[in-house]
């Protein structure tokens, strides 16, 4: 309390003089209180000089105290209704960045929350790179560009805030020296100023994206204009952070999951194995279209059936796989014969195990064994096979000699008993040398003698030394050799076993009297050689199999011959050998025609053009 | 005077064939032979055998067809049947003895002595002789 202003010395002389000015002469003043805390004072002041009663004073403190408690109240109030406005927006750009799993999206989110909460006229979020030395710009929104370079760590504005795990504002860039910005900019050829000149930007909070210990990066809001953030701009974004970091994180783990789930789902379908998983329920997890493929069942259909039900087709085939499903503790394996569609498969059936190692199914692995098994199936067929063609004469020529040594005195029959034992000893040599051939010539391990082969002496030669057998037959024989080339670049001792070949064939599955006629000519890009015969022709089924081993067609049994089952499979061979083909044309009943083509030039591969 | 026992011979080899007929002949045996299945079947079919020799690798009718069809006939079902084959293949073994055979013999491990005595045996283990041509 003042009586007279003018006389004062304890008050702030410049109010003073403002007071007296005004014309004042006393005052009064009562300080505003509440909690403890003085924030203000309720003044009164008079023109007339004059002492104000001990009344009037108290008066004046009473006014003071309930004023001073309005006025908290007031601050109270609004300081509760801005939290409140804060918490409802962070919620609202919470929701935005929990409803999506997108992490596009959520950065979308995230730059919208953070310009709507600061009011800042740009926003950007930086992530850190793997190795946890550079920030790189994911996604910008507002004013200017992002820049096309990454930020190390503890550099520049953003660098620092994610090095200090702290919020970093700057009311000026222009104004504050930033820590290795000199350095980092002159890097990448320009300067700080520069570089904020392009991107017009003055005021700068920067605040990490901090998800539990780990930083994966920063939120940074920008003002054109200087602009000091304030502590609740500080606040907010921090609080938006956090989301953002949380909501990154999870979207970062489900894009991972979604990654992980695709290669997985890839590489089930596109392997050539059937995969099915089942339950311990017995019924199917999952399966490939290819284990679809392989057992016979609608893939798209399995999950949640029955594994049983889907294999119920075919009892027997399936009883050793049944067999494996109920026991799903151990590994097993074996072979599923499917009759009907000609598919043998094999399969494996493995305990599934949770990461706790406890059994949760088994995963059943299918594999088409088909080739391989018939493959195998062939390779002892044909050896059963090659043996009883040996058997045959072999014991023919033991018996044969048994019979002779019984009765020797009966030279006659002895005669002829020796007779037929050699011949069987001349047929048996005769299959091994052709199993020799045509296990050579399969290989490959033969290689061409190649030489010019005049073949129209080559076939002349081949009718001389089959005469006797002709005269015998009583065939008729022409050669119609007018337009040969003079010779074909050929093996000349393999050549003769061809033309040998399908002549004496010729002559003898013909009925004696028959008419058979030899074409030698030229073609455009070769030579063509040819027989035909009167013979008894071949069945239209056989022709295709003719050339294949050891098929000997049905009625080749009505004339009684005897082969190796190897004479034209051998003709194939080596003219394919040579580069050429080989073919029949024969209708049962009315003669055959074989023949076979070389070509011009040097033939075959190159191995055997020496 | 008793009547010669009566064997069908069905093999499509003929030094085989022969050597085994004139085997079988010296045996004092009545033999009938056959080229191949077909004509195998054939002759099982319009006469009593006592005992069938009967190859598997043979054309346009199979030993194990033969056998088959031999089976099916109640009018050839009783005859037996011995096999003579050079194939020691066990999925045919395995089929011939399925079907129900006197024995199976590989030629090739036999002498015409020990395949005589086998025959023998097989005869007098059947049930008295046929009796030529059925009714």
């Amino acid at each position: 309390m003042l009586e007279d202003l003018a006389a004062d010395t304890r008050h702030d002389p410049a109010h003073k003089a403002a007071a007296i000015a005004l014309g004042y002469a006393s005052f009064v003043g009562a300080p505003l209180r509440a909690a403890g805390r003085t924030f203000g004072a309720l003044n009164v002041f008079t023109k007339a000089q004059r002492r104000f009663t001990p009344d009037e004073v108290a008066l004046l403190s009473a006014f003071a105290d309930q004023a001073a408690l309005a006025i908290e109240k007031a601050r109270l109030f609004a300081e509760a209704r801005q939290h409140a406005a804060e918490a409802e927006t962070l919620a609202a750009v919470n929701e935005v960045l929990a409803s999506t799993l997108d992490v596009d999206r959520v950065l979308e989110g995230v730059l919208d929350g953070a310009l709507r909460i600061v009011g800042a006229d740009r926003a950007m979020v930086y992530r850190l790179d793997e190795a946890g030395t550079t920030l790189r710009a994911r996604a910008v929104r507002g004013v200017g560009t992002a820049p096309g370079f990454g930020v190390k760590v503890d550099h520049a504005v953003v660098g620092s805030a994610v090095a200090r795990r702290l919020p970093v504002a700057y009311a000026d860039v222009l104004a504050a020296s930033l820590p290795g910005a000199d350095e980092f900019y002159a890097e990448h050829g320009t300067t700080l100023a520069e570089a904020i000149r392009r991107q017009e930007y003055r005021g700068i909070l920067a605040t990490p994206l901090l998800a539990g210990q780990s930083v994966h990066g920063a939120i940074c809001v920008y003002w054109t204009e200087v602009h000091a953030a304030t502590e609740q701009e500080i606040r907010l974004l921090t609080a938006l952070a956090r989301q953002a970091a949380v909501a990154l994180d999870k979207a970062r783990l489900y894009e991972e999951a979604q990654t992980q789930r695709t290669r997985l789902a890839q590489i089930f379908e596109s392997t050539s194995d059937g995969i099915v998983l089942v339950g311990r329920d017995g019924a199917v997890q999952a399966t490939n279209h290819r284990a679809g493929e392989l057992l016979g069942f609608d893939a798209d259909r399995a999950v949640g059936i029955a594994f049983a039900d889907l294999i119920a087709g075919d009892a027997q085939a399936f009883a050793g796989l049944r067999a494996a499903l109920t026991d799903p503790q151990s590994r097993s394996e074996g072979d599923l014969d499917l009759k009907p569609i000609v598919r043998i498969v094999h399969w494996v059936a493995q305990p599934t195990l949770d990461a706790s190692e406890t059994t949760i199914g088994f995963t059943l692995t299918l594999q088409d064994v088909t080739q391989e098994r018939l493959a195998s199936q062939m390779k002892s067929d044909f050896v059963s096979f090659v043996t009883h063609q040996l058997r045959t004469p072999l014991s023919g020529i033991k018996w044969m000699l048994e019979l002779a040594a019984e009765t020797p005195e009966r030279v006659e029959e002895t005669t002829a008993y020796v007779h037929d034992a050699r011949e069987a000893a001349e047929r048996l040599i005769n299959l091994v040398n052709d199993l020799l051939d045509a296990s050579k010539l399969e290989s490959g391990r033969l290689a061409l003698a190649l030489e010019e082969v005049d073949l129209r002496r080559l076939t002349r030669e081949v009718i001389d030394e089959i005469a006797p057998l002709l005269r015998e037959k009583g065939h008729r024989l022409s050669v119609d050799d007018a337009t040969c080339p003079a010779a074909a670049l050929a093996d000349a001792q393999l050549l003769r076993q061809v033309v040998l070949n399908l002549t004496s064939n010729a002559v003898k599955y013909t009925p004696a009297g028959g008419r058979i006629t030899v074409r030698v000519g030229a073609r455009p890009d070769g030579v063509e050689w040819a027989i035909t015969d009167s013979g008894i022709g071949i069945p239209k089924e056989a022709q295709r199999k003719l050339f294949e081993k050891f098929f000997r067609a049905d009625n080749v049994f009505a004339v009684e011959t005897e082969g190796t089952g190897l004479g034209l499979y051998l003709v194939r061979l080596i003219v394919e050998k040579h580069g050429g083909r080989v073919w029949c044309e024969s209708e049962e009943g009315r003669g055959s025609t074989f023949a076979f083509a070389l070509p011009a030039g040097t033939p075959a591969g190159p191995e055997e053009a020496r | 005077m008793t009547t010669a026992k009566r064997v069908l011979l069905v093999e499509d080899d003929r030094f085989l064939r022969r050597a085994c007929e004139a085997s079988l002949r010296q045996k004092g045996l009545d033999v009938t032979t056959a080229v191949d299945g077909e004509q195998g079947l054939e002759r099982a079919r319009v006469a009593r055998f006592d005992l069938i020799l009967l190859d598997l690798l043979m054309p346009k009718l199979s030993g194990l067809d033969v056998l088959r069809a031999l089976k099916a006939d109640p009018a050839t079902r009783d005859m037996p049947v011995l096999v003579l084959s050079n194939s020691s293949r066990a999925q045919d073994v395995r089929e011939v003895e399925a079907l129900g055979v006197v024995g199976y013999i590989v030629k090739a491990n036999m002498s015409l002595k020990e395949l005589g005595e086998r025959i023998d045996r097989a005869l007098d283990a059947g049930t008295g002789s046929a009796s030529g041509l059925r009714p």
